[in-house]
């Protein structure tokens, strides 16, 4: 055991610079804290032996302060005499009043400050090490680092576990529901001035819960469906007979996770409702309203889920006919292009960011349709469109009035942030949607004038 | 891993939430002067009872003093006390109105700390019959607040003004009585305050509140303070965890130079969603978790919704900690009433008694809570200068049993007081600082209600 702790706190402190807590050193080693707190006094004590300074190291002092507050307080206590003269309760010993509040203090000390921080105390409780590291450290901060790292390196034991392992205070009584935990949070990029950032590369240790790596699984399968789906959508593409040139360009968002709000929402719009895995997809806690009912992620396996996938594919192009037909229906009465439900879906996701902005300044009531964009050139594409826009101004009496003028606009393509431009969590959506929708794309621009900025979020809900 | 000593075991206590301050609907669509009927009709019982108390059969000048049923039924020149409704007009209250009314303001009126002048301030009683101006020394010096109900006892003068002699408030309710330890045990039993964590999700957070995490898990300093910390049997955590939410500085600039200028977003922005505060928080719960039981309020800067009484914070905000919903994690309402033991404890995060504090001359926050507590009203200011929620049946602002432990978070400064009714009540009073700013941790004795506080700082 000795030689595990010093040649882990060697390696860790000593070459790779990091710094070590208590708390790290004991889910590290999975050992007592109180036993971590002693070897790592051990190790600086052997390492300042062998050479001085080589290591430093920060404690934690526990006393009652010496009485500087007190006197301060019992004032502010003190001249409430006044304050209730009409009062008819009978005014209860001031002494009790007056009672000096117990007082202790926890203080976080780096070596140097240690007999200053003891002078401060009327009575030391107690001192024990909280960190080693390889030098002094100008900030206390990036010891709430290791103290962050922690939480988000090691998984989180039941109550039981973690007393018996760790020391932390035994609560028998806590009960954890069950219910798949959350999928970890995304390691995230520590900036650190003064010591490096330790990074692990391993994966998170087996014990990391089934439901680290259902949750992962579930991950996985979001991917595999996506391509699965990419390429039935070829497919279909080339029945349609449909250039894709922006399939491919599309693929590019794919490694962005898809966590985002409205990716979910885009996501989830065109699937069927009887695809039980894809449903998945938006993150659990988004779609878990109420908490009372935890989702349960059960594993598929491999074979059912291809069965699965070529069924739903086949109901899926089935349903598509059925709504084109009922489409064709529908717009003869409005005599209009026909577009298929899927299409329309497109530019929707394409134009979003823009509608919602122009929603937001001016209101666009009936976009007739623009004169169709050159399709050979997706980057860049100069378009006119007709907008509706309020006008708010302020006539000589003072009133506002709010007129509607009608005018026609130009917009590129440029406006729109491109499909493929990997940037923003904002260009998300649209990008992982005008990827689903690939092959429809062109008919969809063309479609672009009464696709509708009317539409609004709920009637992404309504359609299913 | 065996260890010399075995893991300290967490003290338990008994715990019962008062859903008195649940709403079960959420209909803002009536007016809120059924509130100012239904506080009247149920206080204006207790106050006359008081006011008989006081006032029977008392002679000023040769003259009896009489009772009198509504504010209109005043007769000058005659001396007669009155039950009703203080309304405070306060030209430096916030007026909706007022603001209309400025076309163009330049620029947001500016919060004030105090509302008070005594100069210009005018004090009314009134009931559903109507307004009566009140004068007096007696009523200048007397920190009233609207909203709160009283009996006052004087004549009116030749300018329509009524000169305030006395007053009586309802004063505290009934108290029942706190269960005696059966035999005095060694063992102390706490019960942790805490607000003002102001998580910001920055990369830094602050150290302290690591410290305290360890400390009330038993895992920082020697086995004695383990120990001590294994007697806190559960942590109230009043108001404010989250910190206000305000612009990402560093984001924002890192997305200006991926995006250029020509998409600018109006209204929300998803993008700026920041989820790092309640994840930051949400680890931190459930560490506390699953050793100590938590109560979280919400407070005015938390996601919850800002009238009150505010509701509890919505599990799903805490993916990791709401499994522990049902057990150790209790999200709670603002303000809050629950027996711990036998003992019970009524709350706010601090929005009502910042509000209170604007009203009178003075800063004493423990007086203030006293007060609040003889007129028995939790919010006596909602719904005047603070949101609330336009109660139909019931004004769940009354208090109508006296809490053992009444505390306040979100003070400048931590203080205590026991304040004593009329029938032998006695309630300990708490400000709890914010923990942001004092790194302070509030623990009450069940036993005996004292008070200590243990700082958790760092040094440098």
């Amino acid at each position: 055991m000795s030689t595990d702790y010093s040649s882990f706190l060697a390696a860790r402190v000593l070459n790779d610079n990091k710094l070590v807590t208590y708390r790290l050193l004991s889910r590290e080693l999975e050992i007592h804290v109180n036993k971590a707190k002693e070897y790592l006094a051990a190790f600086h004590e052997t390492e300042n032996r062998k050479r001085q300074g080589s290591c430093h190291a920060t404690y934690l002092v526990t006393g009652i302060p010496k009485p500087l507050v007190q006197p301060s307080r019992s004032t502010t206590d003190k001249d409430d005499d006044t304050y209730m003269e009409s009062s008819p309760v009978p005014r209860a010993t001031q002494n009790e009043n007056e009672e000096s509040v117990k007082t202790s203090s926890v203080i976080l000390a780096t070596e140097e400050e240690l007999e200053g921080v003891k002078e401060s105390l009327k009575e030391v409780t107690s001192i024990h090490i909280y960190s080693v590291e390889p030098g002094p450290i100008k900030d206390l901060l990036v010891i709430s680092d290791a103290s962050t790292e922690l939480y988000s390196r090691f998984p989180t034991l039941s109550a039981t576990e973690k007393s018996k392992i760790y020391g932390t205070t035994l609560n028998k009584y806590v009960k954890k529901r069950e219910g798949a935990a959350p999928p970890p949070p995304p390691p995230q990029p520590t900036k650190s001035s003064t010591y490096v950032v330790p990074v692990k590369k391993e994966p998170i240790s087996a014990p990391a819960a089934a439901s680290t790596s259902t949750s992962k699984d579930t991950k996985k399968d979001v991917k595999k469906d996506f391509f699965g789906s990419i390429k039935a959508k070829d497919a279909q593409k080339q029945g349609q007979n449909q250039d894709s040139t922006s399939s491919s360009k599309a693929k590019v968002p794919l490694k962005r996770g898809q966590s985002d709000l409205m990716s979910s929402f885009s996501n989830a719009q065109p699937k069927k409702p009887k695809q039980p895995e894809k449903k998945k997809t938006p993150p659990p806690d988004f779609m878990d309203v109420d908490d009372d009912e935890p989702e349960e992620v059960e594993p598929i396996d491999e074979e059912t889920r291809a069965a699965e996938r070529a069924k739903q594919e086949e109901k899926r192009r089935e349903r598509e006919e059925n709504e084109e037909e009922l489409r064709r229906m529908m717009d003869e009465e409005d005599d209009e292009p026909i577009v298929t439900e899927r299409a329309k879906t497109t530019i929707e996701a394409v134009e979003s960011p823009e509608e919602e902005e122009e929603e937001a300044m001016a209101s666009p009531v009936e976009e007739p349709p623009a004169p169709a964009p050159s399709a050979s050139a997706p980057g860049r594409r100069k378009a006119k469109r007709k907008v509706t826009k309020k006008v708010r101004s302020k006539d000589e009496h003072g009133y506002i009035v709010t007129r509607e003028i009608t005018e026609w606009e130009e917009y590129s393509e440029d406006d729109i942030p491109a499909p493929a431009k990997p940037a923003k969590p904002a260009a998300k959506p649209n990008a992982f949607t005008a990827m689903k929708q690939a092959p429809s794309s062109q008919k969809g621009k063309k479609g672009a004038g009464e696709s509708g900025p009317k539409r609004d979020i709920a009637s992404f809900f309504q359609r299913k | 891993m065996a260890s010399e000593n075995p893991p300290f075991e967490r003290h338990q206590t008994v715990y019962k939430t008062d859903p008195k301050f649940q709403l079960d609907t959420h209909s803002y669509q009536t007016q809120y002067v059924d509130i100012y009927f239904l506080r009247l009709a149920k206080l204006k019982r207790i106050v006359e009872a008081h006011g008989r108390e006081r006032w029977d059969d008392v002679e000023v000048n040769g003259e009896v003093v009489q009772r009198v049923d509504r504010v209109l039924d005043v007769r000058q020149g005659k001396l007669c006390w009155v039950v009703g409704t203080i309304y405070m007009d306060m030209p430096l209250k916030p007026n909706v109105l007022e603001d209309i009314a400025k076309d163009h303001f330049i620029s947001a009126p500016l919060s004030r700390k105090k509302y008070r002048d005594v100069e210009k301030d005018q004090i009314m009683i009134e009931d559903e019959s109507g307004r009566l101006r009140l004068s007096g020394s007696k009523i200048k010096t007397e920190d009233l607040v609207t909203g709160c109900v009283v009996a006052v006892m004087g004549t009116e003068a030749s300018n329509g003004e009524f000169e305030v002699i006395d007053m009586a408030l309802p004063e505290l309710p009934d108290q029942t009585e706190r269960p005696t330890p059966s035999a005095p045990s060694k063992d102390k039993n706490y019960v942790a305050l805490l607000s003002g964590l102001d998580v910001t999700g920055n990369i830094h957070e602050s150290i302290e509140t690591h410290l305290l995490v360890e400390y009330l898990l038993g895992e920082a300093g020697s086995p004695e303070d383990q120990a001590k910390s294994s007697s806190i049997s559960r942590l109230i955590i009043a108001g404010n965890s989250l910190s206000e939410p305000h612009a990402q500085a560093t984001d924002d600039a890192a997305a200006s130079s991926s995006r250029t200028t020509k998409s600018k977003k109006y209204g929300y922005d998803a993008t700026s969603y920041n989820a790092k505060p309640t994840t930051v928080l949400d680890t931190l719960l459930s560490d506390l978790c699953t050793s100590i039981s938590v109560t979280l309020m919400p407070g005015e800067t938390d996601p919850a919704n800002a009238s009150l009484p505010q509701q509890k914070m919505h599990p799903t905000m805490f993916p990791t900690a709401k499994y522990y919903a049902g057990s150790t994690f209790i999200p709670s309402t603002n303000p809050h009433a629950c027996e711990i033991d036998g003992v019970t404890f009524l709350g706010t995060s601090g929005q009502t008694i910042d509000d209170v504090f604007k009203y009178v001359d003075g800063d004493d926050r423990l007086e203030m809570m006293e007060k609040t507590l003889r007129w028995r009203l939790v919010a006596p200011t909602a719904p005047d200068t603070l949101w609330c929620y336009p109660f139909q049946d019931d004004d769940r602002f009354v208090i109508e049993k006296c809490p053992h432990v009444y505390f306040v978070g979100n003070q400048p400064e931590f203080g205590t007081r026991l304040t004593y009714g009329l029938n032998n009540q006695i309630v300990r009073c708490i400000t709890i600082p914010k923990f942001s700013e004092t790194g302070e941790l509030v623990l009450i004795d069940l036993e005996t209600l004292e008070c200590e506080v243990i700082s958790f700082k760092s040094k440098s």
